[in-house]
Order: C-alpha cells, then structure tokens, then sequence
C-alpha cells in the first residue's frame, strides 16, 4: 500500500514538474496572440495543463514537449549523469522520497478537506432557503433559457451569503443572488445577471471547475499550477462573457458591461486604497472584461487557427519523451531517478 | 451615529429583518404578523430570540412604550447588504477553494477610482 501511495506521490511530482514548462508555454501563447485568441480557445489552453496534472500514463510522442532532460523530471537536476548505471538509489534518495509522499498525502488530504467543508456549509445554508417565486422573475429567466436552448429547472435563491450572483452546484444547480439584488435591478439587467449564469450553465463550468479542485488539491504544492489555475478561472469569465455576448441582441454588450459595473458598485465594499494583496490583480480582470465586452464584434478574431494550435500544443504537452516514459516512475519503493534522462543511450539522443 | 462594522446576519435573521425594514419602527407583535403571512410556519418564540439575538448584535436597536418594546434598525438595507464577511483565506483562495460556485463578477472591493476607470474604459473602447 505504501508502495502504492509512493509511486503515485512521484507521479504527481513528475506531472508537476513538467506542467511548469507547459504553463510557461501557454503564458507566452496568450500574450503573443492578444485578442485574436477567442475567449474560449484561451480557456481551453488551460485544459491542457489541468489534464497533464491529472493524467497518470503519457503516451508517446515524436512531438513532445520533454525531450530535455531537465524538463522532463527535477530528479534530473538533482542526480548527475551516472555512467555505472542508474540503478543505484542512494538511502537518502530513498529516505526524501518517503518523506515527501507522506507530506504530500497530508497537503492534499488537507486541501480536500478544506473544499468540501466550504461546499457542506454553502450547501446547507442554500439548500434550506426558499425559493424565489416572483413570477415577474421567473419569466424573465425562462426567457433566457430559452433563448440559450436550456432546458434544465433552475432554482433562484436569494442568500446573503455571497456577494455577487452565482451559479451553484452542477447536479441540481441553483442561481443564487445576493439580497438586494431584485429590488436594485431593472428587467434587462436581470436578463444580463441571467444570461451570465446559464452561460456557465452551459459551458458546465461547475463539473469542470471540480476537476480544477482535484488538480489543484493533487498539486497543493506548486505555486506555478496554483497561479495557472487562478489564470484558468479568470479566463473562464472572459470565456463565458463571450458566450452571452453571443446570444445578447446586437448592441446590447455596452449595456452588459454597465450591469457588472453597476452591480460592482452596490455589492463590493468600498477600498480607499488597494492595500491587500490581489486587488491589483482584481481589477486587471475586471478591466479585461469590460474591455472584451465592449469590443465585441469589432475585433477579428481566428478561432480555426486557435483550434489547430490548442490541438498542437496537445499533442506537444500531454505525450512523453520516448516510450520508457510510458510507466510510472518507480516501483517496488526504489525510487530511481528517471534513467531516460540520465543515460543517453547513442540510439536515444536525436531531436 | 457612527458607522460601525456591520455584524453578520444568518439567513434567519434576514428573513426578520426584511420585514423590519420597510416598517420600522415596529413592535414584536407586528413583526410575528408580517412573518406569518409570509410564511405561516413562523413560531412566535423563534422570531423573539431571533429579535433578541440581533438586539445583542447591534443590528438592532429598541426603545419601550409602555410595556411593549419597539424595534428599530441601526443600519439601512443597503449597507447591511453590503457587507458579507471574508475571512482571509477566502480572499486569498476564493475561487480555488470554492468550484461549486460560478460568479458574475468576482469581487468584493472596489474604489470609487477603480469604477470610475472601468467607466472610462467603457466609454473609450465602446467606440
């Protein structure tokens, strides 16, 4: 069992690692592109790292990514290249290596716990609310729905429990609103509110940000993938925004924008100066979004050659350097370090 | 009067204090009343204790006329809406620790400079 937990405590290191060059990839993509990266397609990239971090078993790849040595594993930084064979696992090699599973274990263990003791306490408080049955409201979100083609029964809730409108739970989701909300908007901007959440709806942004929960919880311990994922979340909005923008009548994004601004302004509470960490960054988001939105239309994007590239850098990221890749890193508790990246054999070196 | 910080009120306590504040000030009586016919399964006791406990918050605010007591609240809606609590691991780590949720916008702090930039944005790029 032990063995086990090893193994899988190295896979997920090594994964790790190799995600870090990944991220950097999909940074410099992003950045070289600009605008002319459709929203969702920006989304998307980020899928590709979160699959790496959950993926066991690569296959693999003329085309990967980690023909390098060291991009490949961190244990080739640490070991030289050994010429008397690579099966020769020092006791302190093997000591860290025990040590380090049963850290992680505890990290990601612990993160776990602290996701779905945040889920039991929303989902108590929320579940127990009585729903809204104003039906001025529910008009206006069949509406909706029906312009988008959902057909699932959505649940509003008015909760005091968070400060801005969300979508909550993927089995049976509800649409939760801050109190206050109905009596402080006017129908288009409900409309907006609406069309915002059944775009997450949608895109099934809950079910996949659980899978992003699992990657981060596995990956508890590199702040590279905490950061990637953050990216991935905030890329989501601008993804989803995209998709409202799609469905909203001509003309209507400046109004779409003022309804997040104006919402922004009622339920934040105001900071006379940017003191706590994130609020810089905050904004930067938010100013993205309006800027997405209010640009909308007039920008040309490539959405095929954004497709052909997320596909590439697939295949480039998700396969492994040769097929001694294609186990996992050690078994038998010996951990070794990875020997296609220590010894290479003549027959091995090439592109 | 000074603005304090406003406590934190469950969802309970929302439920009396939506009635509170279109009629304030009112007596207990007649907010058992308006709670009944919201919803008629409102037990006169719970709503007392719930009044007592958001008197001993400061939420609330009384005065006695005669043997009956008259409530009052000590903030506005407003403000009481606006202020859901965060502690700082759930700033720092909101959207990580929290993948059942799907936000309109994502923030809870906002300067007047930073929404009048956003405006300026709006406005320029908006052609």
């Amino acid at each position: 069992m032990q063995d086990l937990v090893q193994t899988f405590a190295l896979w997920v290191s090594r994964a790790s690692w190799q995600s870090i060059t990944l991220v950097a990839v999909i940074l410099l993509i992003q950045v070289s592109l600009g605008p002319r990266l459709p929203a969702r397609w920006r989304h998307a990239l980020w899928w590709i790292v979160v699959v790496k971090l959950l993926l066991p078993v690569v296959p693999s790849s003329p085309f990967s990514l980690f023909h390098f040595g060291f991009l490949e594993s961190p244990a080739a930084l640490l070991t030289p290249r050994a010429s008397t064979g690579a099966h020769s696992p020092s006791e302190f090699a093997q000591h860290l290596a025990g040590i380090w599973t049963w850290v992680w274990v505890t990290g990601a263990l612990f993160t776990l716990i602290i996701i779905f003791h945040e889920h039991g306490k929303l989902a108590r408080a929320v579940v127990r609310q009585r729903p809204v049955t104003d039906p001025a409201v529910l008009d206006v979100l069949e509406d909706c729905k029906a312009l988008m083609r959902i057909y699932t029964p959505l649940v509003v809730i008015e909760t005091s429990r968070i400060s801005s409108p969300a979508l909550f739970g993927f089995l049976r989701p509800r649409l939760l609103l801050p109190r206050g909300t109905l009596k402080s908007l006017s129908t288009p901007e409900l409309r907006h509110v609406f069309l915002h959440e059944l775009a997450h709806l949608q895109r099934h942004d809950i079910a996949f940000g659980w899978l992003l929960a699992v990657a981060q919880a596995l990956h508890w311990f590199n702040p590279v993938i905490w950061y990637a994922l953050h990216r991935a979340r905030v890329d989501r909005e601008l993804a989803t925004d995209e998709l409202v923008l799609h469905f909203a009548q001509l003309g209507e994004n400046r109004a779409y924008a003022e309804t997040m601004i104006k919402l922004l302004g009622q339920f934040s509470r105001p900071a006379p100066l940017p003191a706590i960490a994130g609020i810089l960054e905050d904004q930067r988001q938010m100013v993205d979004r309006i800027r997405q939105i209010a640009r909308f239309g007039s920008f040309r994007t490539r959405p095929v050659a954004a497709a052909v590239l997320v596909l590439f850098l697939a295949l480039a990221g998700l396969t492994g350097r040769s097929q001694k890749d294609v186990t996992l890193p050690s078994t038998a508790g010996v951990p070794t370090p990875e020997h296609s990246a220590q010894t290479p054999l003549p027959a091995e070196t090439g592109p | 009067m000074p603005t304090n910080k406003v406590p934190r009120i469950s969802e309970t306590e929302w439920e009396v204090m939506k009635v509170i504040w279109p009629h304030a000030p009112v007596n207990a009586a007649q907010i058992i009343d308006a709670l009944t016919q919201i919803d008629p399964s409102w037990h006169p006791k719970t709503a007392k204790t719930l009044l007592g406990r958001l008197v001993r918050k400061g939420v609330l605010t009384y005065e006695q006329h005669g043997r009956t007591y008259v409530y009052s609240p000590r903030f506005t809606e407003e403000e009481c809406v606006s202020a859901v609590s965060d502690s700082f691991l759930k700033r720092v780590f909101d959207g990580s620790l929290r993948p059942m949720l799907a936000h309109f916008v994502q923030r809870k702090r906002i300067s007047p400079a930073e929404m009048r930039e956003l405006r300026r944005i709006l406005e320029r790029e908006g052609k």
